[in-house]
């Protein structure tokens, strides 16, 4: 199941469930206008799963803003003793920026294919 | 044929009839065959030709090529620009004599030579001197033209050679002059003195159009006056709001209006682009980073960078401005922010973002304390200005040339 696509500034979120994997899709731009309600949109769209995945393959930009929005998702998430995977396709803006902040725990994956619907991971 | 009323055919009509039919399906197959022979031509001369021009930082190359006209023969034109790895660029149009498959194949080998040649002569004499054998040993090579210009766009410096080839032209300030110097005979034929070169300067905003043959030649009409109706449709066209690069459509358009029959076509236009420096305002909020950034992308694919560098330069201007705007945000929501970038012929960027709040290291390590950094990683050079009537950002970094690449 797939959500819809809900805007928040220049991004655009969807929520997909597979299993006890959640996979947030990020789609447009983040930045400080948006970053923090991005967070919020992603905290609140949580529904239990296991493991949470951040696809970024179409994601066009990402500041410092964004960085920290993803440490903190990060912390939240491992704190209740899930996991969060990123994927950026090396090339990307997204991924340099990834790539220079080192996030501790944190790895970036270049593609994710999505498990079939109903699979346990 | 059959008379009224009896449906048979008398023995002699069906004979006439038969040399008929024989000689129609010659005739058929002939056509077919010759347009297949057109069909191939054509596509062997379209694979040839450059799949894309280089994009140097401060020069747009665009290009044009039009085949025969249907019913007319392919002829062998050819277009090519590549950069010689050094910042210098080379470009060049040509003109295998014959027609059909054969000009084209000639076309594609010289096409090729010419690039491998580039690279190791010491200039475009030496070009040309170097072509002279190679196009005796391709069949169909001989008396070939050609116009070879090597552009320094650090230097503001071309060099260039015509082997019997049209002049260049040169337009410069709504100007335009013909580039007859350089001149030397036809590849591989019989000639007793060296090949010449020239040099000129090349002004920054200054255009160079190379073209065929085929643009300015009319039937029964001397071919200097050609040249007078292109020099004088270059002129009308420079005085139009944008650059004659914008305007290569309308050129060939125009030179050859009323042409029934025309030959293959070839133009192609190197300009400076004077657009090397972006200024850009924005109020102390983070809503007008997307504007901001939308504009300098394309600032930045004008002056032909894409990739990884492009990307360093949106990041490390991102940042700054989202500095700016906080401080903005914590004096005074109306202040403003100002973005000013420059870049050189050589690649050296300069990039200041300055506003009207006074510098405070970024705060709420959690909401932003990778900015600073992200700048460092993303340029060369960072220097902070603080002062009280505002602070200045100032960064530098020298960006690869994606005409070396």
């Amino acid at each position: 199941m797939t959500s819809e696509f809900v805007n928040e500034g220049p991004a655009r979120i969807a929520f997909q469930s597979r299993g006890s994997c959640t996979i947030i899709t990020l789609m447009g731009e983040i930045d400080l206008s948006n970053a923090a309600r991005v967070e919020e949109r992603i905290l609140d769209g949580r529904n239990g799963a296991l493991s949470y995945v951040l696809e970024m393959s179409a994601l066009e930009y990402l500041d410092s803003a964004g960085l920290a929005m993803i440490d903190r998702l990060h912390r939240e998430i491992s704190g209740m003793g899930h996991t969060l995977r990123l994927v950026a396709p090396a090339g990307s803006i997204v991924h340099s920026v990834l790539g220079f902040a080192q996030l501790s725990g944190l790895s970036i994956e270049e593609s994710f294919d999505a498990p079939g619907e109903g699979a346990g991971l | 044929v059959s008379e009224p009323g009896n449906p048979v055919f008398p023995e002699e009509d069906l004979a006439v009839l038969e040399i008929l039919a024989s000689r129609a399906g010659i005739a058929f197959e002939n056509a077919r065959l010759y347009e297949r022979e057109h069909e191939i031509a054509t596509e062997l001369q379209s694979a040839m030709l450059p799949a894309e021009l280089p994009r140097p930082l401060g020069l747009r190359f665009v290009a044009r090529y039009l085949t025969a006209a249907a019913g007319l023969r392919i002829g062998g034109d050819w277009y090519d620009a590549f950069s010689l790895g050094d910042g210098r660029l080379v470009c060049c149009v040509g003109d295998v004599v014959g027609t059909g498959i054969r000009a084209a194949s000639a076309m594609g080998q010289l096409r090729s030579a010419v690039r491998a040649l580039a690279a190791t002569s010491a200039g475009p004499a030496e070009v040309l001197e170097r072509l002279d054998s190679f196009a005796t040993s391709v069949e169909g090579g001989r008396m070939t033209t050609l116009a070879y210009v090597e552009i320094d766009p650090q230097r503001n410096l071309l060099r260039y050679a015509c082997a019997g080839h049209p002049p260049p032209l040169l337009l410069h300030d709504g100007k335009v002059r013909l580039l007859e110097a350089g001149r030397s005979a036809p590849l591989a034929c019989f000639r007793t003195s060296k090949r010449a070169e020239a040099v000129e300067q090349l002004p920054t905003t200054a255009s160079l159009i190379l073209y065929s043959d085929g643009l300015v030649e009319r039937r029964g009409e001397p071919f200097d006056a050609g040249l007078e109706r292109l020099s004088n449709t270059v002129m009308a066209l420079a005085r139009m709001d944008e650059g004659i690069v914008e305007h290569i459509d309308e050129l060939v358009e125009r030179m050859l209006e009323g042409l029934v029959q025309r030959d293959d076509v070839c133009v192609l236009v190197a300009s400076g682009v004077e657009r090397r420096t972006f200024h850009y305002d924005l109020r102390a909020d983070p809503n007008e980073l997307r504007p901001l950034r939308q504009a300098l992308r394309e600032w930045l694919s004008e002056n032909g960078l894409a990739g990884d560098e492009s990307n360093r330069v949106l990041l490390a201007t991102g940042e700054a401005c989202a500095n700016a705007i906080e401080h903005g945000q914590r004096f005074d929501g109306r202040a403003g922010v100002s973005v000013d970038l420059d870049l050189e012929a050589d690649g050296e960027l300069t990039a200041v973002v300055s506003d009207k709040g006074s510098w405070r290291p970024p705060t709420g390590g959690n909401r932003r304390g990778r900015g600073l950094p992200l700048i460092r990683f993303s340029m060369e050079s960072f220097e902070l200005d603080r002062s009280d009537s505002g602070t200045t950002v100032r960064m530098r970094r020298k960006l690869a040339m994606r005409g070396d690449a």
